[in-house]
């Protein structure tokens, strides 16, 4: 079996499982916290910050995790950015807005130098070593909310975590978004070789 | 000259009132000294005709009262006899005139122009309709809340605000807070109150920093008719009554009514308007560009999705011919 054809790895196949999962529910809890209301209840919300609290220490160990298996594997080479993304950007991009609608083949085909596209590699290095870093720090100092509502610095303080923290929720949510969209178009063979132990880099149409 | 200037930081320290309360020393008044010399302690001195001796004896803890508080309180410029008949100059004092009315804050400011400035009409209306009225008619009356010896009013001053929060539910911790005053009142048990306010984040530190009444009353735009205390279900839970631009808090004596509760000069004002506070304060702008941020991308993968199905529809169509 060549290295294009290899399963992903099971490490992989489970962080991304419990990544996905993690990142749902605290979309979902941290949605439910911004516009929580006590007469208007879907959940109590000391129930809502215990999940959110909850899976943001576990997808701390998570991104932990991730990090350290990208260093000792192969990985982490698929993530890093090199300046010829941003033009090889374009020409992803052109194929997403219009080049599929005509049948143009996919612009860059998976090879074991290169797991993601241009577009892909961006959004998930930026995703995983920018947003997720500003997200965990921010959400760890505000842990204890108490401490920081005590005088006027630490409220600064307090304000600027959870403009980060909200920012960057904003911004992961829409890539999640994307994400599953973009998973949906290229069909259902991507979702199971994430999940299950089937091939790896398929090949496009 | 060390001397001197230490003297002129006292009598400056002296002079800072951090209690948030309005000070009136009220002149001590010599007809209240005989009251006060058996009033104003927890023992009292007493001649029995039947031991024919001097006795003492302790006095009841509800009817000791403090000079010193007297002396500031809003009454402070009163008479004992003012209030309490006169029967009470004789000591030991006749055992009927335990069951004599009590007079009401109305008996003396209702319809009178010299009190008009004091509400008391409509604050006699209000409370008709509060829930200590309804509860218990006749055997609630103002002192429950307002004790008439000590009684003072908190400064509307922004400064002192925490300490005229303090002063506010003074009153009503009185009782909820205490299961033996409660008791003097209610058959009940008072209800325990984190627990009761566990529906409020961080319930400790709001029930600290502000009053009972904002919640637990309609706010008037003035503070004096604020005496219809509602149930607890109809109390206000919602977030966004406190924790958005206009809000009860600028009602009464924390605001000018105005809307603007930067005023306040609360130590955390700055939470109230301009921060995230999860179910309440949300920063509008970021909120707004958020909005159109998932709008733009909604409306992209909709258009995308169209163009992709009918592509593929197209191109499977064409397949088949």
């Amino acid at each position: 079996m060549d290295d294009l054809n290899k399963p992903y790895p099971f490490w992989l196949r489970l962080w991304h499982s419990v990544n996905g999962i993690l990142c749902l529910l605290l979309v979902f809890t941290g949605l439910m916290m911004q516009y929580a209301s006590p007469v208007k209840i879907i959940m109590s919300l000391r129930s809502v910050i215990f999940i959110h609290n909850s899976s943001g220490i576990i997808l701390i160990i998570s991104w932990i995790f991730f990090i350290i298996a990208n260093g000792l594997s192969k990985n982490g080479s698929y993530y890093w950015p090199k300046l010829i993304l941003f033009k090889e950007s374009i020409v992803q991009l052109r194929y997403y807005v219009y080049g599929m609608f005509k049948g143009t083949p996919h612009p860059f085909k998976d090879d074991p130098l290169r797991k993601f596209n241009p577009l892909q590699q961006m959004a998930y290095w930026s995703t995983m070593y920018i947003l997720l870093p500003l997200m965990v720090i921010t959400g760890f100092m505000m842990f204890n909310i108490e401490e920081l509502l005590i005088d006027e610095k630490r409220i600064i303080i307090y304000q600027v975590c959870d403009f980060i923290h909200i920012s960057a929720a904003f911004l992961i949510s829409v890539f999640l978004i994307i994400h599953l969209y973009l998973a949906f178009v290229e069909g259902l063979n991507n979702f199971k070789k994430i999940i299950f132990k089937s091939k790896t880099y398929e090949e496009h149409d | 000259m060390v001397k001197t200037g230490l003297i002129l930081i006292w009598i400056f320290v002296c002079l800072i009132d951090v209690s948030g309360q309005k000070v009136r020393n009220n002149a001590a008044i010599p007809e209240n000294e005989p009251c006060l010399k058996c009033h104003g302690q927890a023992v009292y001195t007493v001649f029995s005709v039947d031991a024919k001796k001097h006795l003492r004896q302790p006095m009841s803890a509800s009817r000791v009262i403090s000079s010193k508080l007297y002396q500031n309180a809003i009454h402070g410029s009163l008479k004992c006899v003012d209030c309490h008949a006169e029967g009470y100059s004789t000591t030991p004092h006749p055992a009927a005139l335990k069951f004599d009315t009590i007079f009401s804050c109305a008996d003396c400011h209702a319809g009178k122009r010299k009190f008009k400035k004091f509400h008391i009409d409509s604050i006699m209306a209000s409370y008709d309709k509060s829930v200590h009225a309804k509860a218990m008619g006749n055997t609630f009356n103002c002192w429950k809340c307002h004790n008439p010896h000590n009684f003072v009013t908190a400064k509307s001053d922004s400064l002192k605000l925490k300490a005229a929060i303090t002063l506010a539910n003074t009153a009503c911790l009185y009782c909820h807070n205490n299961a033996i005053n409660y008791k003097r009142v209610s058959d009940k048990t008072p209800a325990d109150l984190i627990k009761g306010h566990d529906f409020l984040l961080h319930a400790e530190l709001h029930l600290k920093n502000i009053r009972c009444i904002d919640c637990h009353t309609v706010q008037a735009s003035d503070s004096f008719t604020s005496h219809k205390i509602l149930p607890v279900k109809m109390s206000i839970r919602e977030c966004t009554a406190c924790h958005s631009q206009r809000n009860i808090l600028t009602a009464g004596m924390f605001g000018s009514g105005n809307g603007n509760h930067g005023l306040l000069n609360f130590s955390n004002s700055r939470i109230m308007d301009y921060a995230f506070i999860m179910g309440a304060n949300r920063v509008i702008t970021l909120n707004i560009i958020s909005s159109i941020l998932f709008g733009f991308v909604l409306l992209l993968i909709f258009t995308h999705m169209f163009f992709l199905f009918r592509y593929r529809k197209l191109h499977k169509n064409g397949r088949s011919k």
